[in-house]
């Protein structure tokens, strides 16, 4: 017998026996919510084989692809079933965390009128409008609106952002701390990922907090050898020893970031890269104390992008400069131009108390706990599956 | 020409004039900046690999290959000769080109011949091959202990490492990639 996996039936418990269209087995071991005549899954272990079960009595012996997408064992032994289960006890712990704080959680539309004018973004249009790339502008109305400090977890979409880490379909657990400082959420996201190891068993929990807090310059430094981050694009390439080709300042610097920092970032523990370029603010204030840069994170652990936080801009004319600059960039690029939501800016406008909010990618903080090396492992479909 | 967008995994593309096929692609966009597909590919003549990164919106050579099924015929000075399956044309490969798999060659066997840019740049044999002993020291009976193993002559010169119990005129299956023993098998 080939396969490692198989539906059989426990026929009698002592000594164990299990007997499926290949034969009889003996077993070293069975559930124990098994009885005789129950159906299970028979799983070989070198010599030794395990029933596990029982499957549901409506269940066909020989079950179809829907029983087997859920129980086929990974290379740890585990199903995607157990997966799902254990993303069930995360999110829970995530609820109880931001619950126990005093956030309220709230739920935004996912089809909306604008999904912003990032450059790198690709929207799924629907209904005359957008799939949501991010639940931000909802949010920050809220908060405009008084809300006080509010979660929520939610799906987001960005279209053709595809492979073992991403899903064009994700869940985004995003909040928003009325009155913290960005320094305030990073203690803030530590203090999370700590509550949840304390109180769950995890496979692969990541290093204790504190992490270190790098400033871009500094990683470019450590990394790639950039010591001046503001250097043309030849240089930047330069400077990181790589190949100069035609690129702009903004793809000189990604590239480093890709080729230099990224296999490096979060290696043996997870770190907050701080302090982005003042070009990359997207909806961050420029830091009070030294513009060149922005109040914008990104926390990376184990080389996964895991969160990006942002202490808030809430200068709308600022905030509709910057809109209008990533429009141009869009244009000039050829990339479809999606409409700025109107309302958002009103609400800068109106007033929004102080505050600083951040995105954290909950499929992968999962993948993380887990141990899976594809996205797919911890969601019930993945996109290819539908 | 390809976009960053169709790199996925078996595609065969050209880097620095030599062909290659990716082994692996995975998409990478930190930081809501631009998007990059990291890829592992595999030199399709040398077989060595290589990590290549590249920028979403770049374009991509494809590598002018194709597989074409041959089989052999006989060697001649240098060369190899091989027979087109199809078209039934005969190509001459050198020797070079098939290193240590040139043991393995017996009349009429199937392989795939890579052509590149119209040129045949690599062979590539079934993973297993049937060859006769035509020369080991004889067996002993009953004796299937693990481990133990002897020196086995096949009908193609090559050499390999047989259990004790194999004999002289027997006919083996080795697999082609280890140059291992497999199995005997009835002929």
């Amino acid at each position: 017998m080939k396969e490692k996996f198989r539906p059989a039936r426990l026929v009698r418990t002592s000594p164990a026996l299990a007997q499926d269209a290949a034969g009889t087995v003996q077993l070293a071991g069975f559930s124990t919510a098994m009885r005789e005549g129950d159906w299970g899954m028979l799983r070989r272990e070198g010599e030794a084989w395990f029933l596990e079960g029982p499957i549901q009595a409506t269940c066909r012996p020989f079950p179809g692809a829907e029983w087997s997408r859920l129980h086929r064992p990974d290379r740890l032994g585990r199903t995607r079933l157990d997966a799902l289960r254990f993303r069930h006890r995360i999110v829970r712990r995530v609820r109880e965390f931001f619950d126990a704080r005093g956030y309220l959680e709230v739920e935004t539309p996912l089809q909306v009128p604008s999904p912003g004018v990032e450059t790198h973004l690709q929207a799924i249009p629907a209904g005359g409008g957008y799939l949501s790339p991010s639940p931000e502008f909802q949010m920050k109305r809220l908060l405009a609106g008084g809300t006080g400090s509010i979660y929520q977890i939610c799906r987001s979409f960005r279209g053709d952002e595809c492979g073992p880490r991403h899903n064009p379909e994700f869940t985004m657990l995003e909040w928003y701390a009325v009155g913290a400082s960005s320094e305030d959420l990073r203690r803030e996201m530590e203090d999370l990922v700590a509550y949840v190891q304390e109180r769950e068993e995890l496979p692969f929990p990541l290093p204790p907090p504190p992490w270190e807090r790098l400033p871009m310059a500094a990683a470019f430094a450590r990394w790639a050898g950039v010591e001046d981050l503001d250097a043309s694009a030849a240089d930047l390439l330069r400077q990181a020893g790589l190949a100069p080709r035609e690129m702009t300042w903004e793809e000189a610097f990604f590239t480093v970031f890709v080729e230099k920092l990224e296999p490096r970032l979060g290696e043996e523990k997870p770190v907050f890269l701080t302090e982005w370029p003042a070009s990359m603010a997207s909806l961050a204030r420029l830091m009070p104390e030294n513009p060149t840069v922005a109040d914008r994170f990104e926390l990376y652990a184990g080389r996964l992008e895991l969160a990006n936080g942002f202490g808030e801009l809430l200068d709308a004319d600022l905030q509709r400069a910057r809109s209008l600059a990533d429009l141009e960039t869009r244009q000039r690029l050829g990339l479809p131009a999606y409409p700025l939501d109107e309302r958002f800016l009103d609400a800068l406008a109106e007033g929004c108390p102080p505050v600083s909010g951040v995105a954290l990618g909950l499929d992968r903080l999962v993948m993380l706990w887990w141990g899976a090396d594809h996205i797919r492992q911890v969601l019930a479909f993945a996109q290819d599956e539908l | 020409m390809a976009s960053t967008s169709d790199l996925r995994k078996n595609l065969k593309i050209l880097v620095d004039n030599e062909p290659y096929v990716i082994v692996e692609a995975q998409f990478v966009k930190p930081g809501k900046g631009t998007a990059f597909t990291k890829c592992k590919i595999k030199n399709l003549i040398t077989g060595s690999v290589l990590e290549r990164t590249w920028r979403s919106g770049e374009s991509v050579d494809l590598a002018d290959t194709e597989n074409r099924r041959m089989e052999y015929l006989y060697a001649e000075g240098d060369h190899f000769v091989f027979m087109d399956q199809e078209t039934y044309d005969q190509v001459h490969i050198e020797k070079e080109i098939l290193g240590d798999d040139a043991q393995w060659l017996i009349d009429n066997l199937p392989v795939e011949v890579l052509f590149f840019n119209g040129r045949p740049v690599g062979v590539e044999l079934p993973t297993f091959v049937e060859l006769q002993i035509t020369h080991c020291e004889p067996g002993v009976r009953g004796d299937t202990a693990t481990g133990a193993s002897k020196p086995a002559t096949l009908s193609t010169g090559a050499v390999v490492q047989v259990p004790l119990f194999v004999n002289e005129g027997e006919w083996l299956k080795i697999d082609t990639r280890t140059g291992e023993y497999v199995e005997r098998v009835k002929k």
